[in-house]
């Protein structure tokens, strides 16, 4: 890699930062302000579903789920 | 996986970085360790429930030595926080720690120096706390884009700008945190839990998906022609199974390329996206009821959050329905994993002309790691079902410790595989589109596959199932 490459990688990470840190510390933010935004993440987070979840394991949800499904069979 | 399309040939050399252990008999050794460890440190005791009735709970009492970072909205120092308002800096570190000590010693005994992996392995765990941050904002959480695209997108900035320093070489073991993590992720897929939904649930989950999978791959091969049976696979696979835990899982048994599971994977995450927010919509335009409309998003939406928070927009029996057929298709992760391990090395990988490969080659050939990880499932499922106090025994252990470190392991991959891979690699594997086009049509078919079998399961054979879920 050459200097003026390094240069222009480091200009360019250094923007890709930039961007990165605006998205989430002002943007996000922002947008999850938002009244209706506000509800539908409080409404996850009372029935407790991560909707990020990989694996059934990862949801809060799942042992009282397991539970009823238990009494039930 | 492999870095190059020639190590696909099967070779065991790839599989065995230096000297000393093989990478798959390490992740094996590694998570079993700690498997046990967690299990050895879980504690029960009998009392009083909610009800006044004895109940038998679990607790672990290491589980405070692991964590991982939480949720923010704000700022990103919210996520530093537990919901009780304790700092999370004493998890993060332990895991830190338990992580550098394990592959450390892992380093050790492929013959590389500590020393040098050590400060390497430092920053590459930085990194991963940096993808934590960024999809821990409760906005991307909720948009379903997982840890897993955060930590390759933070190794894929670094090495397409400044490059990826030579130094950090040592800590870029890819393979070694998959199959690692994969060892500790078999302990979760629990036999016991899948009869949760009865016949109606196996069917739906376990008869429709290896239908789609199998099917989906053969129209790769022989009608879009993909060059690549691997990333053929591993997209087949995150569709038609749970999105990037079944991608990583094939990924590692078909010894994916790198580029291929992050392919798979930017696919899955965008349909998800889409089909989490348009499935509801068009269940209620069509009229469907909430329990087979909960059914069918629970076969189809890829990834497992994705899948209860689009039930969520229907109602409370959807959300419980799309929920129990998401977890059923999740423990079909491990049957998929060996089947897909043999299949490749009996078949795709056999050389041309040879007949079939004796017993003795296709052991040679088989990634041991699968043995550790169908082993978790089949022990911690023998203890949970077995058992009186199995059930909240085996969920310590795993709530506790080795699902958080299951996590730090896939997040390291991520951002080691974003480390390695150049944009222009990764852009190739686009090429002509067809990996596209053949997620579109497999979806296509599990969207009227699982909808005419949940019909059928929910509608016609088990039309009582529905009432007994609405209860």
């Amino acid at each position: 890699m050459t200097r003026l490459q390094r240069h222009s990688g480091v200009l360019c990470l250094l923007a890709v930062a930039g961007l990165l840190s605006i998205g989430w510390l002002v943007v996000l933010p922002a947008v999850a302000s938002r009244p209706a935004v506000s509800g539908y993440l409080q409404r996850l987070d009372d029935q407790g579903i991560d909707a990020s979840a990989m694996f059934y394991t990862e949801l809060e949800m799942m042992p009282k789920l397991l539970e009823r499904r238990e009494r039930n069979r | 996986m492999t870095d190059t399309a020639s190590s696909n040939a099967g070779s065991d050399d790839t599989r065995r970085p230096g000297r000393g252990w093989s990478e798959d008999w390490l992740a094996v050794a590694i998570g079993w360790v700690l498997l046990l460890f967690s299990f050895a440190a879980v504690t029960t005791r009998t009392g009083p429930g909610d009800d006044g009735q004895d109940k038998i709970t679990a607790v672990n009492r290491v589980g405070d030595w692991f964590g991982k970072t939480g949720d923010w909205v704000d700022s990103p120092l919210e996520a530093l926080k537990s919901k009780k308002g304790d700092w999370l800096w004493p998890g993060l570190l332990g895991s830190g720690a338990a992580c550098l000590l394990m592959f450390g010693a892992g380093a050790k005994l492929n013959g590389q120096s500590f020393r040098g992996f050590a400060p390497a392995f430092a920053v590459l765990f930085i990194l991963a706390l940096l993808a934590y941050l960024l999809a821990g904002h409760k906005v991307i959480k909720a948009l379903n884009l997982e840890y897993a695209m955060w930590a390759l997108v933070m190794g894929l900035v670094i090495s397409n700008t400044i490059g990826t320093a030579r130094w950090m070489r040592p800590a870029l073991r890819t393979e070694l945190y998959i199959k690692t993590g994969l060892v500790l992720l078999g302990a979760e897929i629990l036999m016991g839990r899948l009869m949760a939904l009865g016949l109606p649930g196996i069917f739906v989950a376990w008869i429709v998906t290896p239908i789609v999978l199998i099917v989906t791959f053969w129209f790769g091969q022989r009608i879009l022609k993909i060059s690549s049976p691997s990333l053929n696979m591993v997209i087949s696979a995150d569709m038609s199974v749970c999105g990037v835990s079944a991608a990583i899982a094939t990924a590692a048994a078909c010894r994916a390329k790198k580029e291929e599971l992050s392919l798979a994977i930017g696919l899955s995450l965008s349909f998800t996206v889409v089909m989490m927010v348009l499935m509801p919509m068009a269940i209620k335009s069509m009229g469907i009821d909430n329990i087979l409309g909960g059914a069918w998003m629970g076969g189809t939406i890829d990834a497992t959050g994705a899948v209860a928070a689009a039930g969520a927009m229907l109602g409370p029996d959807a959300l419980e329905v799309a929920a129990t057929v998401k977890m059923i298709q999740n423990i079909l992760i491990g049957v998929i994993a060996f089947g897909v391990a043999v299949y490749w090395v009996t078949y795709v990988e056999k050389r041309e002309g040879a007949g079939r490969p004796s017993i003795g080659e296709i052991w040679v050939r088989f990634p041991k790691f699968i043995l550790g990880f169908i082993a978790a499932s089949i022990v911690f499922s023998m203890i949970q079902g077995m058992t009186e106090s199995g059930t909240v025994v085996v969920d310590a252990m795993i709530d506790g410790v080795t699902k958080t470190m299951r996590g730090w392991s896939f997040c390291l991959a991520f951002v080691s595989i974003g480390l390695e891979t150049n944009f222009r690699e990764l852009a190739k594997q686009m090429a002509g589109g067809k990996p596209l086009v053949l997620y579109v049509c497999g979806q296509t078919l599990n969207l009227v596959l699982t909808l005419a079998m949940a019909w059928l399961m929910f509608k016609v054979v088990f039309p009582d199932a529905a009432q007994v879920i609405a209860k």
